[in-house]
């Protein structure tokens, strides 16, 4: 995928040029099979419409960027342009699918003894995204997620991390202050279980969205319990409070409107970094399309505008109607979001080149230096500008983690930003991955995004 | 139909039933059984199995008898019913062998 051109993004006959660009083959034909793998169905590709080796490679490459390579080979396998295509090829994807989509349904079974487990414990966790995502899919263990979250009370974490210890988790990283951090990861020896013990949902220290935290302050006393598997049943969850006696056969996840906007956030989260890819955008149009009549949209929409994510949320939805399978009427969508003034294709572009949580390139990783630094100037008060020429140069509090003498040592930042800047090149050189003005040559063009998404002014 | 009488008589009445630590999917075109709990880390994964073992399988989601899953195949495939009881054994023996299905002894 092509990097974009800001300015070029400027020019309105750009657009109608970039708008048959980047419905190109590949692109048009991942969006395809998406969409039909949302609805269980299949893509009826003849191999009249041209189907050469590099075709399906490439297709395959986005859909692995995506993150959704289950889903698109759900779709087309039994196409007549896959009979047509290298036997080879498609036999190497159909194995890669399968060992994915094993270790998936592995990680979930698991996912779900370990919550029994826990709530087992008089422990009170709630399950956001994950299984209660993969559940609204036609085929749930083809949508493909590397970890589990699970969200527990602050208070509740040394006990819990003692259950996990008990249930045969481990910490990820043996060094990390277990105590101090917000977010856990652990592993289970043997086992593709990864689970992520969040004590917030967004990390508290971040100045861009740590803020988000304060919306779920009260959502623990809104939680519900839904079934393990399948959509839940909206009355069923909402009249079994998720304090209620823990049963076999549900888990306890956040209420739907909290869920819908933490979706939202998650996303947004990921877009002030370095971009979330389409498997994200599935999610929160499924979850819509299934929960919408018990969704508060006053509240999110509400929500949205207080963290300036309004434009953003609509462009989400706006493309999920258009390429995915969003439904305003099924979802109770509401009329000013319908009618919002909202172009949702440089999104779409983003989107596209992101992959998934905006993986998509070093370069792009990279990028939310300086993005997240435009994020946090604006909520200083200050001049986005400032941000950038402080993403460049930050102080050295941002910096104490990686460079530890900092914290002793002040005056030695000037270092410190030389070390870093040599890293970087050294680190970009090694890999060679795009580079490090690549990287600022995106995080720049994405600020401009933020500016057109009314993110930041 | 004598001969398929003495068959059935010969046939074990216990019920067999699919292990808790074994879940189906099919994935594309391809049947597995995957492991699951204590035994992940005791297997290697899945298994691929053909479409008449997927068949047996699911049937055996509820505890069944050697006889119930040859009717089972019978109507599926419309083959007779000693071919039937041969499938059958083999897949059970097979199943059995690597705990894959229990035997509900007192069933």
């Amino acid at each position: 995928m092509r990097v974009m051109n800001i300015e070029a993004w400027k020019s309105a006959d750009f657009f109608t040029r970039r708008m048959h660009d980047f419905m190109e083959k590949i692109n048009s034909l991942f969006l395809d099979a998406l969409k039909a793998s949302l609805m269980n169905t299949s893509v009826d590709w003849e191999d009249a419409q041209g189907f050469r080796d590099e075709d399906w490679s490439s297709l395959f490459a986005m859909a692995d960027m995506h993150n959704v390579l289950p889903m698109i080979f759900e779709a087309f396998y039994c196409c007549p342009a896959a009979a047509q295509a290298d036997p080879a090829l498609m036999a190497a994807c159909r194995n890669k699918v399968r060992n994915t989509v094993v270790m998936q349904a592995m990680r979930t079974e698991e996912a779900l003894r370990l919550l029994s487990f826990l709530e087992s414990r008089d422990l009170h966790p709630l399950v956001v995204k994950g299984i209660v995502c993969r559940n609204l899919y036609p085929k749930p263990d083809l949508r493909i997620s590397g970890d589990e979250d699970i969200w527990i009370p602050w208070e509740e974490y040394g006990r819990c991390h003692q259950a996990m210890l008990e249930f045969g988790m481990e910490p990820v990283d043996p060094t990390q202050d277990i105590k101090k951090a917000d977010e856990v990861p652990y592993v289970k020896k043997g086992s593709p279980l990864y689970v992520e013990l969040h004590k917030s949902l967004f990390p508290v220290e971040s100045k861009a969205y740590g803020d988000l935290n304060s919306f779920f302050a009260h959502a623990r006393e809104r939680a519900v319990r839904v079934q393990k598997t399948g959509i839940a049943d909206i009355r069923r969850a909402e009249s079994i409070q998720a304090s209620a006696p823990a049963d076999v056969d549900t888990i306890a996840t956040l209420g739907f409107t909290d869920h819908l906007f933490y979706l939202i956030c998650h996303a947004f989260k990921h877009f002030l970094h370095s971009g979330f890819g389409l498997r994200q955008v599935c999610d929160i149009v499924l979850f819509a399309n299934a929960y919408g009549k018990a969704i508060d949209w006053v509240y999110v929409a509400k929500c949205c505008r207080e963290i300036r994510a309004e434009k953003f949320a609509v462009s989400i939805f706006r493309i999920g109607e258009k390429y995915l399978t969003f439904s305003p009427y099924a979802a109770c969508f509401p009329e000013a979001w319908r009618t919002m003034d909202v172009d949702e294709s440089l999104m779409l572009l983003d989107l596209l080149d992101a992959g998934v949580f905006g993986d998509g390139s070093m370069s792009r990783k990279h990028s939310s230096t300086i993005t997240l630094q435009a994020v946090s100037a604006q909520k200083e008060g200050k001049k986005t500008s400032h941000g950038l020429l402080r993403s460049l140069f930050p102080p050295a509090k941002d910096l104490e983690k990686r460079y530890t003498y900092l914290q002793d040592r002040p005056w030695l930042l000037p270092a410190a930003w030389t070390a870093r800047i040599v890293s970087y090149v050294k680190e970009t050189r090694h890999t060679g991955n795009d580079g490090a003005v690549k990287a600022m040559e995106i995080g720049y063009q994405r600020v401009d995004l933020l500016r057109k998404y009314d993110i930041i002014d | 139909m004598s001969c398929i009488g003495r068959e059935d008589e010969n046939i074990s009445p216990q019920l067999y039933r699919a292990s808790q630590d074994y879940i189906y999917r099919k994935i594309a075109d391809t049947y597995v059984l995957i492991a699951v709990g204590g035994n992940i880390a005791n297997f290697n994964g899945y298994v691929s199995i053909n479409e008449t073992a997927a068949v047996l399988w699911e049937r055996l989601q509820t505890p069944s008898t050697a006889e119930t899953l040859q009717q089972v195949l019978v109507e599926k495939y419309g083959i007779d019913r000693r071919q039937a009881a041969k499938d059958v054994q083999d897949f059970l023996d097979e199943m059995i062998q690597h705990d894959m299905v229990e035997v509900i002894r007192d069933g």
